[in-house]
């Protein structure tokens, strides 16, 4: 959004995006950033002819803003911070808060997994000796076979 | 059966066109906001004095043949009078040409009956509105559609809409002089003569005080050479007060006249509450030139 004034007293002469090329004489361009064109819109801010810029409205209330939703809005920030505050405050936590009670189940699981896996280990120990056994029981009587025949 | 003839086959090909005009709105709203297009503007620091012209259109989509307007909010405070004064101009920021100068306007009046205006508005226009107050910086914020209309129809004027008793120092209207009793016209008040020839009128009612009363309106604009001998072109106009300081017309839209240059206008009005004899009721007409 652009703001036209007069450059000899800054009054407002124009505001819009569209303006003339080449801008008649006496006239000079304000750029409205983004925040100042939102607040141009709403009424929030407003052109300041002395200092040529973009002042905050002095004593503007948001309209938009009742009474009700103010006080709704104070509460609900008022209650934020009292749970943060409480967090902030709290003490140790113990074994029967919900986070460590999932944490000591989190740890029955990986006890009873290695359990397990000792169960298997050793089930796969014996059976790696078994089939050692065997391997030698063949080995034997391959070497008897090989004697006989000499 | 006999053969299609050439006549027969050209009268079924031809279009048909509506024997009477027809809008269409054209699709220029906000759509991120789900709105028309708005602007908020602003009047002078100097009471009774036209601010900066603020943009509501920048560039339209299509040509126009006209523009529905509207105030979307309460410019002013129950109690209090606020005389405003808009107008409508085209073309670049700095380069804007008043195209409707100073409707007038009144506590809430406007906003739930929206004015058309016929007016001739090429396809890329920008379109800006200037607002004047007894009230220092006062602000107002409109919304705006605008119109098309068959292609075969003639076009609205483009050329300036003047308003006839429009009191500029005041940001009003005329003064009506009020009826002396109640559901009975009162006499005839002068808004101006016309300057140029008109074949519409657009009558602007609108409070002239800060009384907040509840009555219903009726109000005639005439023509005539004074007081006596004024005819009535347009009749018996609906107008509410509602109990706050609006007065709203029931019907704003153009009124279909043929008023030759140099005819006087007058307006006057009938009230079904006494009370609203104390309060000061403005008439002003906008007068859509041939």
């Amino acid at each position: 959004m652009k703001l036209l004034y007069r450059t000899s007293d800054g009054v407002l002469v124009s505001v819009g995006t569209v303006i003339a090329d080449p801008l008649p004489a006496g006239l000079s361009v304000h750029d409205a950033s983004p925040v100042e064109d939102a607040g141009l819109r709403t009424g929030a801010k407003q052109w300041d002819p002395a200092t040529r810029t973009v002042i905050d409205t002095p004593g503007w209330v948001d309209p938009t803003l009742s009474e009700t939703n103010r006080v709704t809005l104070e509460d609900q920030i008022r209650q934020a911070m009292a749970s943060l505050q409480q967090i902030i405050d709290a003490p140790q936590v113990t074994l029967s808060t919900p986070t460590f009670s999932n944490i000591a189940q989190a740890q029955t699981a990986m006890r009873t997994l290695a359990t397990e896996t000792q169960a298997d280990l050793r089930r796969l120990g014996l059976a790696v000796q078994t089939e050692a056994r065997n391997l030698r029981r063949l080995i034997r009587l391959v070497a008897n076979d090989l004697s006989d025949t000499t | 059966m006999r053969a299609a003839r050439t006549t027969d086959i050209a009268i079924s090909s031809t279009p048909n066109m509506l024997p009477w005009p027809a809008f269409t709105l054209l699709a220029d709203a906000n759509t991120a906001a789900s709105v028309s297009y708005t602007a908020t503007a602003t009047a002078s620091a100097t009471p009774n004095t036209m601010g900066a012209w603020q943009e509501i259109i920048a560039a339209t989509s299509a040509d126009a043949y006209g523009i529905v307007m509207w105030l979307t909010g309460a410019i002013s405070q129950n109690g209090q009078y606020r005389g405003v004064m808009v107008s409508v101009g085209l073309g670049a920021a700095s380069g804007e040409a008043v195209k409707i100068e100073r409707i007038t306007l009144s506590g809430n009046s406007f906003s739930d009956n929206p004015i058309f205006f016929p007016l001739w508005i090429p396809k890329g226009s920008r379109i800006a509105l200037q607002l004047q107050s007894t009230t220092a910086s006062q602000t107002a914020t409109f919304a705006m559609h605008l119109v098309a209309a068959d292609r075969r129809l003639p076009r609205p004027p483009s050329d300036l809409h003047y308003v006839e008793g429009a009191e500029a120092p005041t940001s009003g209207g005329t003064l009506l002089t009020a009826p002396g009793s109640v559901n009975t016209k009162s006499a005839w008040t002068m808004l101006n003569t016309l300057g140029r020839p008109v074949v519409a009128l657009i009558p602007i009612l609108t409070n002239g005080s800060a009384q907040q009363n509840t009555a219903d309106i009726l109000f005639d604009v005439g023509i005539g050479p004074n007081s006596s001998s004024v005819t009535v072109v347009i009749a018996d106009v609906e107008a509410v007060s509602a109990g706050n300081e609006a007065v709203n017309p029931r019907s704003r839209f153009p009124y279909a006249v043929d008023i030759p240059r140099g005819a006087t206008v007058w307006g006057r009005y009938a009230a079904s509450n006494l009370t609203l004899s104390g309060d000061k009721l403005h008439l002003q007409v906008i007068g859509v030139p041939a």
